[in-house]
């Protein structure tokens, strides 16, 4: 393997990456948060949230930023083919990290949106842009400011609804070992509605490090649903960390689904700035055999009258890992809060883990709140009664995993998207017992 | 103000009523930390030099380590050469019956509530008093020892049963676990040993009553309890503190050894230390390490803590579930009112086959506390249809209180069942017009309401103990009807 090859230390590569920002407007920000990272490095288990989450995997190779990559025709249709349907989608797609308007298709959009990529907005309306190339909150944000060459920017304004959803596809290619780092700019505006795609995804053989940063505010009344799936080659590390702001009234529904990669670590912080706002985090983790899935989300109630719900839920195969962290802030003034939350895990070997760790953290006393979380297996009674009934060991399984999984995949709310997800759980569950 | 609003302040503002301090002379060791307060508490205890060795090693090992910062308690450093390390009532002439004791530590007893002779003639409980270090008398030794049950204090159990106290000290919690157990094992004075032979039943609830009495003495107690095969024992611990203005430090070490076949040990503790004044002046540390090991096959070990005492309570008493069939429960109740801070929970160790564990934790929280649950589930790969559930229940009383929740659970076997549940609500305004409607005062209908919220871990203490802990709980939240 790669690791064993003598190369810099991991600081000193990503140090050495050339500026792919067409700007020179955040040059003073990327440099501090540079040495923001180079002070820091990646993030190690003793720090708490990270105990069960070893980075040192992605330490271990040698990267090249994504901008060499050649796209072959083989690429090209494998993209393609993940593309959703022109008439129902608007289109944006980013190539090893880099915008590709040949296959982008962001169709006629109502008045004032703008579907962009980062690096042009960058470019041509750095003062848009400004207010995202803040001080980090932790060194991987720290990398991503300091790196990103591109992402998604999308802005609502208020009172604007958009009909179609956005795909916003993240397609790595690359067999040599790429670090990716996209940059993604959320603005929904005052009683503005958008429903977003955002997927990662890669070919069978690519190998890549991408370390993304998603940015997302909602007006007042807004709404916003913000589906992701990430599904990665096995030799393939994620880190993602999506920071979402609402303001009064807004409501916001998200989804995080991750089937395959070797490391994936979804952070979500949503802060409930404004009162009455709604949120909803859905979760669903396939982790195969050898990968190692670790989804953190933190809900901030700081204002009163909120409501939150969260489920999560896992299958985990042969020697998978997967963590969870929930954590729900309740502030001292956050009255009549309402919080849920749980996780539920189906653990298929003796060899994986599950490490869960639901919390609460409460100041206010007229609230509800409560978080479950189980971890198990397929119930034998269950079982019994469909092989009773004639049905084969492993399709029985699969169905009561498909049943399980199910809940989750029901959330969403658009159509076409529920009915492609539904698929690919169903093309993925075999790989789990593998 | 409302109704709700008034019954929470007088509660809140309630005055420890345990506060008193006993003129007993004391023989202190010097002041201060290092090896040579070790060597002069070995020395004072005539202890072997086996027993001396382990203590320099625990505390060459303490200095090696650091204080703790991941727990969600905070308190200004500790200054460890400030304190006294040593400190027990002169000795006196043997005593044969209970009317030779100290008429004042008779006295401080009744005050407290539980009269020597009392808890003999009525309730049945040997009682192993502990005051300040060094066991006072001890009752009903006697009667144990027919049956082969050895109850004494940990001193005596140096002397006497030397192979039991060597084989077995420091095997459950090693003086390296952590800070504190290192701290104790250098420094512990006395504490209760207790072993259970070979297919007994220990007839009585065994109890030990602690006080801390000396000022400035920190209390370090150590307990040892050995279970046999097919032996129970119920052992109780309690305490209460006289008032000081000093934060003292409580750091005991209780270590339980369900060794055979179908042994079973339960541990219930009610502790109301001084907690500090409504300012958060004063109180006691509450640094515990207490773990259980199950080693026998279908073994027992059984935790319950009504904790309502305290300025700062900081332990995670634990079960290793190493026998297959074996189980671990831990019922707590912790209450904190003022200014505490509570940092309670457990850990359930599943390593053995069809091992099953029980955590029911109620937290109440009231006026500026702080309360946490921690908690860890950890299922081995090889614990073969391991079992847990866990609930967790925060109550809140009060706005400018905190309830927080951390449990960990780690899986790594496909055939275990691990179940968390939590809340965290408060007293529902509903609940408390039902009972006023019916003629009950605002205060009274709260305390009904809590008590039956901790139901559930009441009545899992022995029945003495159930009536003392609702005494306690309605005495602590005194008018934070919420």
């Amino acid at each position: 393997m790669q690791a064993v090859l003598a190369h810099p230390d991991i600081k000193e590569q990503f140090a050495s990456f050339p500026d792919l920002l067409p700007s020179d407007a955040f040059k003073g920000v990327r440099k501090q948060a540079m040495n923001r990272f180079l002070s820091e490095g990646l993030p190690a288990t003793r720090d708490e949230e990270w105990k069960y989450t070893d980075l040192s995997g992605i330490a271990e190779l040698r990267y090249t930023s994504g901008r060499a990559a050649e796209l072959t025709e083989l690429n090209r249709s494998q993209i393609t083919a993940s593309l959703f349907d022109e008439q129902e989608y608007h289109r944006l797609v980013f190539v090893n990290g880099f915008f590709s308007g040949e296959l982008s298709s962001p169709a006629a959009l109502p008045g004032g949106v703008i579907v962009s990529d980062i690096a042009s907005v960058a470019e041509k309306h750095p003062a848009l842009l400004e207010k995202y190339f803040y001080s980090s909150p932790n060194s991987l944000h720290a990398l991503n400011t300091a790196l990103t060459a591109g992402g998604m920017f999308l802005s609502v304004p208020d009172g604007v609804s958009v009909s179609k959803p956005i795909q916003a596809l993240f397609f790595n290619t690359s067999p040599d070992a790429t670090a990716i780092f996209p940059k993604n700019i959320i603005l929904a505006g005052n009683k503005s509605r958008v429903h977003i795609v955002q997927q990662y995804a890669s070919t069978e053989k690519n190998i890549s490090f991408t370390n993304a940063v998603t940015d997302v505010s909602l007006g007042k009344n807004a709404e916003m649903l913000l589906y992701k799936t990430e599904a990665l080659s096995p030799a393939s590390f994620l880190t993602d960390s999506c920071i979402v702001m609402q303001q009064h009234g807004s409501r916001f529904s998200s989804l995080v689904f991750t089937m395959g990669g070797q490391l994936v670590r979804n952070n979500l912080g949503i802060t409930l700035e404004g009162e009455q706002c709604e949120t909803a985090m859905h979760g669903l983790y396939l982790v195969p055999g050898t990968g190692h899935t670790d989804n953190h989300t933190f809900v901030d109630h700081a204002s009163p009258s909120c409501h939150s719900n969260e489920l999560y839920k896992g299958i985990i195969g042969g020697k998978g890992t997967a963590v969870f962290n929930g954590k729900i802030m309740v502030r001292k003034d956050a009255q009549k809060t309402s919080a849920f939350q749980s996780n539920k895990n189906i653990l298929l070997s003796d060899e994986g883990t599950v490490n869960s760790k639901p919390q609460l953290e409460i100041f206010a006393d007229d609230v509800k709140c409560s978080h479950g979380a189980t971890i198990g297996q397929l119930d034998e009674e269950e079982l019994f009664y469909l092989r009773a009934r004639g049905i084969g060991e492993d399709a029985a399984r699969e169905m009561l995993l498909n049943a399980f999984a199910s809940s989750v995949v029901d959330t969403i709310q658009i159509a076409s998207f529920r009915e492609y997800m539904a698929g690919r759980l169903q093309e993925y569950l075999p790989f789990l017992r593998k | 103000m409302d109704q709700t609003g008034r019954i929470l302040e007088n509660v809140t503002q309630g005055e420890y009523k345990y506060g008193f301090v006993s003129d007993i002379e004391a023989e202190t060791a010097p002041k201060g930390l290092n090896e040579e307060t070790v060597r002069f508490i070995s020395r004072k205890k005539n202890e072997p030099s086996w027993l001396l060795e382990w203590r320099l090693k625990a505390y060459r090992h303490w200095l090696t380590m650091e204080m703790p910062h991941w727990q969600n308690v905070s308190f200004p450093p500790i200054d460890y050469q400030d304190a006294f390390y040593y400190a027990a009532p002169k000795p006196k002439k043997k005593l044969n019956s209970m009317n030779e004791v100290d008429p004042e530590l008779r006295a401080t007893f009744e005050k407290l509530g539980i009269s020597l002779e009392e808890q003999k003639r009525l309730s049945g409980v040997a009682v192993d008093a502990v005051l300040d270090s060094v066991s006072i008398a001890t009752t009903f030794r006697s009667k144990l020892a027919e049956l082969g049950i050895i109850f004494c204090s940990f001193s005596e159990a140096v002397k006497e049963h030397p192979d039991l106290v060597k084989k077995y000290l420091g095997t459950v919690v090693p003086y390296t676990d952590n800070y504190f157990a290192a701290l104790n094992s250098a420094v512990f004075s006395d504490g209760s040993f207790c072993y259970i032979p070979k297919g007994v039943r220990c007839p009585m609830e065994l109890s030990t009553y602690f006080r801390i009495n000396t000022a400035n003495t920190g209390q370090f107690e150590r307990t040892l309890l050995i279970a046999e095969e097919d032996a129970y024992v119920s052992y109780l611990e309690g305490c209460t503190a006289p008032m000081r203005d000093e934060n003292q430090l409580h750091a005991a070490v209780v270590e339980l050894v369900a060794l055979g076949n179908n042994a079973h040990i339960k541990y219930s503790t009610v502790q109301n230390w001084y907690p500090g004044d409504r300012n958060g002046k004063g109180g006691i540390y509450n640094f515990v390490t207490k773990r259980g090991i199950c080693i026998g096959k279908r073994s027992k070990i059984s935790w319950t803590q009504v904790e309502t005492g305290s300025a700062i309570t900081w332990k995670y008493p634990g079960c290793i579930l190493k026998g297959d069939d074996s189980v671990g429960e831990f019922y707590s109740v912790a209450v904190t009112n003022n200014r505490q801070q509570a940092d309670t929970g457990t850990k359930m160790i599943h390593i053995g086959k069809n091992t099953r564990s029980t955590i029911i934790s109620k937290g109440i929280s009231a006026g500026h506390s702080n309360n946490s649950y921690r908690g860890l589930v950890k299922i081995s790969a090889k614990a073969e249809k391991a079992r847990n559930f866990s609930q967790c229940d925060s109550l809140l009383m009060g706005d400018q209180c905190g309830a927080h929740t951390f449990p960990y659970l780690e899986v790594k076997n496909k055939s275990a069942t691990v179940e968390h549940e939590a809340t965290t609500s408060k007293i529902s305004d509903d609940q408390i017009f039902y009972c006023k409607q019916r003629g009950l005062s605002g205060e009274d209908a709260a305390n009904l309401i809590v008590n039956g919220y901790c139901k559930e871990v009441f009545n899992q203490l022995p029945m003495e103990f159930a009536v003392e802990a609702q005494k306690l709980l309605s005495v602590t939240l005194e008018g934070s009807v919420g």
